[in-house]
């Protein structure tokens, strides 16, 4: 190990990273300056790049996060970004604990669904980033024996997420999404599905049982299996008809994949 | 003396052209560089850019997070991302940056500078050596621009930067305005760098803008490339002959068209010299 090496980086990244840059007392004892004011005018360059780069990368991630809390945005980055330090090479990754970090932060008090807006935009983030498949068509269902569909497993887009939040937290993003305020939301299970289609995220609510569908089918289960989620409420042949119908959409909407078996 | 592939004068590969690039393909440009971390997940509207250039044009991986002078231990999964990544695009050559950027698992995503040392040498020479072996290929490093230096530094910059191409047996991306933008800030001789630089190391060159801040230069990429920039890489082609050169414009990119008449520009310099060398 490079013992002086480390040191002198141990030191530098304090420098870079810490919330208080007067915390190292001489700068000018390491640092190649005459003059201390000198030497921590440089040394700024590097916390204001710092700063801007993990602030601006989260506020493109979570647009309406950063929208709702208007500048408190910038005391949340650094409070995350202080707990959770990025670890991952890309940048890409640096947002991936901030929804269950919004969640307990003190900002949560005055909007208790913070971190659920959290929730739904990084899942929307990681939708943008997913493999591409080749969505499955509806003209594929034709290749499937009759016999076979109650063991057909549909294969689920990888940039699909499901979503089950306590707040109905749709509504705000579509507001903030369009410049307004935010509303006043009350608590009531909903549950939301992310995906994309070609280069477009989309999400939408689901009811439940779709949601249950889904699940199901993203972990492999049956079409059968995928039909007892809309047997609770109808009689077998309508569930059926429901499932149908359901795949349907999912088919129209891309959420689907073709995967080896469909060629 | 480094293999250098004789590959020309190109431009970075970046979203602001991808929908040119899949219409009317890569035109005169001799090469792109990519950067590399942004093509590790396979898939999506850049890789269809990237898989269409190929077509047409050599392709350089340009990576930012390799961390050569770190002294946390090498990120075993990033290199084993970067060799497969390599497997898919044969690039042409791979480079990094010749510095530092984490500590303790923790990632600035900047390109730190390093104290110019003789512990940093060695430690750096090795840690290439590992990393060549480890991507079964030879590795290229920039020089980085800094607004600080360290008094621990022994020797300057372009010793340390030709020291460790010559133990690591590794090339120099040389950043023409790195240089300029480093001799400003720290008060040395631009001229001298690229003089005393290791020539026959030297791989490919960068030229791209900076920013003027007042008290010091700022290595924005933004802009065409100033004049000072240009007669430096005028000296750089006199003394190291023909490299392959790109053309760095990240901010507030313009036209394809335009940051393809930049690199036009450093062929017709490169020509210019070269004739004159003769």
């Amino acid at each position: 190990m490079s013992s002086d090496l480390r040191a002198l980086q141990q030191r530098f990244f304090a420098l870079v990273t810490a919330p208080n840059a007067a915390a190292d007392p001489s700068l000018v004892s390491w640092l190649a300056f005459e003059r201390e004011e000198h030497a921590r005018a440089r040394a700024q360059v590097y916390r204001d790049a710092f700063a801007v780069r993990t602030f601006d990368c989260l506020r493109d991630d979570f647009p309406n996060l950063a929208s709702l809390v208007g500048a408190s945005f910038e005391s949340l980055v650094g409070d995350y970004i202080a707990r959770h330090p990025s670890s991952h090479p890309s940048l890409r990754h640096l947002g991936a604990r901030l929804a269950a970090f919004a969640a307990e932060h003190v900002l949560s008090q005055r909007w208790p669904w913070l971190g659920e807006l959290a929730a739904l935009e990084w899942a929307r983030v990681e939708a943008f980033d997913a493999t591409d498949v080749v969505p499955l068509a509806h003209g594929d269902l034709a290749r499937i024996e009759i016999a076979e569909w109650p063991a057909h497993v549909f294969a689920v887009g990888p940039s699909v997420r499901v979503l089950t939040l306590r707040f109905p937290v749709e509504r705000a993003w579509r507001a903030l999404e369009d410049g307004l305020p935010a509303p006043e939301i009350a608590a009531a299970r909903t549950e939301i599905i992310v995906w994309r289609r070609q280069l477009s995220v989309c999400h939408r609510v689901m009811a439940p049982r779709e949601a249950k569908a889904l699940r199901r089918a993203q972990l492999g289960s049956s079409f059968a299996e995928v039909c007892e989620c809309f047997a609770e409420e109808v009689s077998v042949d309508d569930a059926a008809a429901s499932a149908l119908a359901t795949v349907a959409q999912w088919i129209a909407d891309g959420v689907l994949a073709r995967d080896a078996g469909d060629l | 003396m480094l293999g250098r592939p004789s590959i020309g004068h190109g431009i970075g590969l970046r979203t602001a052209h991808y929908a040119r690039l899949l219409e009317e393909g890569t035109g005169e440009i001799d090469w792109f560089e990519i950067v590399s971390e942004n093509f590790f997940e396979p898939g999506g509207r850049p890789w269809a850019v990237l898989e269409r250039v190929r077509r047409d044009a050599p392709v350089v991986a340009h990576g930012v997070s390799l961390g050569i002078g770190d002294t946390d231990p090498l990120d075993a999964k990033y290199l084993a991302s970067l060799r497969a990544l390599f497997a898919r695009i044969e690039p042409a050559w791979v480079s990094d940056h010749l510095c530092w950027g984490a500590l303790g698992g923790a990632r600035t995503h900047d390109l730190l500078p390093l104290p110019h040392t003789e512990e940093a040498l060695v430690h750096v020479a090795a840690r290439v050596a590992e990393v060549q072996e480890r991507l079964g290929r030879r590795i290229v490093l920039e020089n980085v621009s800094s607004y600080v230096t360290f008094r621990a530094s022994t020797m300057p910059e372009w010793e340390f930067v030709s020291e460790v191409a010559r133990r690591a047996d590794c090339g120099i991306l040389l950043d023409v305005n790195n240089v300029y933008v480093n001799a400003k800030n720290h008060g040395f001789d631009a001229k001298r760098y690229i003089d005393e630089i290791a020539h026959e190391r030297v791989a490919q060159i960068h030229l791209a803008g900076h920013s003027d801040r007042g008290s010091y230069l700022f290595d924005t990429h933004v802009g065409p490339v100033p004049d000072a920039v240009w007669e430096l890489y005028r000296r750089a082609v006199r003394c190291c002959g023909a490299v392959p050169t790109l053309v760095e414009w990240d901010d507030d990119v313009p036209a394809l068209d335009l940051v393809a008449a930049e690199a036009c520009r450093a062929r017709a310099i490169e020509r210019e010299e070269l004739a004159h060398v003769q």
